[in-house]
């Protein structure tokens, strides 16, 4: 059995050490533990896996979300957005560094991926910021933590993987995301208004000379959030109310997005195909690992590692919480090396069976996970968003760090909270039910 | 790098763009026709029961053709991702031996699952396995579909191996690490 697992932990590490892909690393890993620990045969198993994964109605949501997210990415609501925000946060402690965390929040949970986020907000708060005299790094923390946001505030790419693989209402995982979602923000923006009113004010008034607005100017500026705040929330609403599955508000949020885009005077034959393509690239390398970790993972189960691992780690006789605690770690330092799919796919193919004896809610585990993943996109040394900012403000990577450390904490306090309070999950998918 | 079969692998990208285009549109039609029936009963009409059967059926095959005819597309466009962390570091000449053994390796096992694939097809072809639902689809359209995706797939990684391989054998230390594109075509 050690032997066994040494193996699988063995060749996994040398195959994405060396630079193989990541799915065909999670199948050539397969296939070695099937091939010489098990006498089944492998190949029809490889066969009928990749096959079962590679088609189906809930999966098919993945491909539109992320369209729809492409299409967006290049809409313009960003630019929109900064607008309309900042003359009603000015008054807040903190200030224009609360639309840096709100607009990266809401501008990911429709663009899907965090990294793209934090570039496009990026690259239009960060220079506005700085020229008003802000603090960089909170300008910088704020930025690369809230835009991982993305992946929590559905409609969210990871969380239709999630219940893809391990067969959870991806309805369900969407609405348990809101909840978190919004305590994230709420941690994130309670944490800068009171720095900024024990540390920041003293040193400088930062943002006390913004032009006065009229409040019919704010609302005017306001109306170019709608769009965006009426996807959101007419995904949400339709999912949450039972009018359509995930599949079908993507499949029309794709059809809404091209009309918002084109209104923004920013979809032309080019672009469209630009977000079509790149929509296909991503959508293609995602499916590719979800094909791969299904074949790894029923080679695993196929040798019982999972199993006898989930056995071994009861006799240890673990509280959830120190498991919680020893998963979050493990995962961190994977997340150090793993991107967000990939680690969802590889926790979700080998250790899934340990998650269910230890008792665990499966859509808790999908968002808790997913936070996890979060915080690892702002670890060194494979933080996307570390590299983002990096190439956009030419600070060093400590530097960085350092600079979203704060909010790499107050994630893993809403983790804890989380875990005390399961509610905060549980709430809404559960009164979905009713 | 320049792909001699590039023609090929855009025509597969274009495959998939094409499967993309007709699940969204027949999905959407599918939700405004379902939006028309449920607004003509808010007025009172009779409910017409408008509905495309087995759409999501249909969509659920389609996505076979939408994920992976591109795979040999995304493939040359360097959108498969892989940790790069270790290789990154090493000097040019070794990089391109490493580089060299994963694209044997990745060869290897797309060959294994294109040949599997294969058998998998002829099966689906001797039993005349279909789909479950209403469409009662037979299994090897969206299955031949899946070989084609994965057959283009090896061609790629082939082509990208024979070139390492002369860059290894002639000028090692001139090899240049590729890097995914943003916006490409």
């Amino acid at each position: 059995m050690l032997t066994l697992i040494l193996v699988t932990l063995l060749a996994l590490a040398l195959l994405l050490g060396s630079g193989v892909w990541v799915a065909f690393s999670l199948i050539g890993t397969g296939w070695i533990v099937l091939t010489f620990f098990s006498t089944f045969e492998t190949g029809p198993i490889l066969a009928s896996d990749f096959w079962g994964a590679s088609y189906g109605w809930d999966l098919t949501a993945l491909p539109m979300f992320v369209w729809m997210g492409e299409i967006l990415f290049r809409s313009g609501l960003a630019d929109n957005m900064f607008r309309a925000l900042a003359p009603w946060l000015n008054r807040l402690p903190g200030r224009l560094l609360h639309s840096n965390i709100i607009g990266s929040g809401l501008f990911a949970a429709v663009c899907g991926s965090s990294a793209a986020t934090c570039a496009t907000v990026g690259k239009m708060t960060l220079p506005e910021l700085e020229r008003r005299g802000y603090d960089s790094n909170l300008a910088i923390g704020t930025l690369a933590s809230a835009s991982t946001l993305g992946l929590l505030i559905p409609p969210s790419i990871m969380m239709i993987v999630y219940g893809v693989v391990t067969e959870q209402s991806i309805s369900r995982l969407f609405i348990a995301g809101v909840l978190p979602g919004m305590l994230l923000l709420a941690l994130f923006m309670g944490y800068l208004a009171i720095w900024s009113k024990v540390v920041g004010e003293p040193q400088g008034r930062a943002g006390h000379d913004e032009p006065h607005m009229g409040f019919m100017a704010k609302l005017r500026n306001s109306a170019q959030l709608i769009p965006l705040l009426a996807l959101i929330g007419g995904i949400l609403g339709s999912i949450y109310g039972g009018l359509a599955s995930p599949t079908e508000a993507a499949a029309v949020g794709v059809v809404l997005s091209l009309i918002i885009a084109r209104l923004n005077g920013h979809m032309t034959a080019a672009t469209f195909k630009e977000s079509l393509f790149a929509a296909l690239r991503t959508s293609c390398m995602i499916a590719f690992i979800i094909a791969g970790a299904s074949f790894l993972s029923s080679a695993m189960s196929f040798t019982q590692i999972p199993m006898q691992l989930a056995e071994g780690i009861a006799t240890l006789g673990l509280s959830p919480t120190m498991l919680l605690v020893v998963l979050t770690l493990f995962l961190l330092i994977l997340g150090c090396f793993l991107d967000g799919i990939s680690l969802i796919l590889l926790v979700t193919s080998i250790i899934m069976p340990v998650i269910e004896a230890a008792g665990f809610d499966l859509i808790w585990f999908g968002i808790y996970l997913i936070i996890v993943v979060e915080m690892s996109q702002i670890t060194p040394p494979v933080g996307f968003n570390l590299f983002v900012i990096q190439s956009l403000t030419g600070k060093d990577i400590i530097t960085i760090t350092k600079a979203t450390l704060p909010f790499f904490l107050l994630m893993i306090f809403s983790i804890v909270l989380m875990h005390v309070f399961p509610e905060i999950v549980l709430y809404l998918p559960q009164a979905m039910n009713n | 790098m320049t792909y001699f079969f590039d023609r090929l692998y855009r025509l597969g990208a274009w495959g998939a763009a094409a499967c993309m285009l007709l699940i969204c549109t027949l999905v959407s039609l599918q939700v405004f026709l379902r939006l028309i029936d449920a607004i003509m009963v808010m007025f009172g009409a009779e409910r017409l029961g408008f509905e495309i059967s087995g759409v999501s059926e249909m969509a659920a095959f389609l996505l076979v053709g939408a994920t992976f005819l591109s795979l040999a597309y995304t493939f040359t466009h360097h959108a498969h991702i892989r940790v790069t962390l270790v290789i990154n570091r090493l000097p040019a000449a070794v990089r391109v031996w490493i580089e060299s053994l994963a694209l044997l390796i990745a060869l290897g096992l797309s060959v294994l699952i294109t040949h599997e694939l294969v058998l998998l097809v002829g099966e689906s072809l001797e039993y005349h396995d279909i789909s479950s639902g209403l469409l009662a689809l037979p299994l090897w359209i969206p299955q031949s579909v899946l070989v084609a995706g994965t057959g283009l797939l090896c061609l790629a990684i082939l082509e990208t191996l024979i070139a390492t391989l002369r860059t290894a054998f002639t000028a090692p230390s001139s090899y240049v690490a590729p890097e995914p594109e943003d916006g490409a075509e």
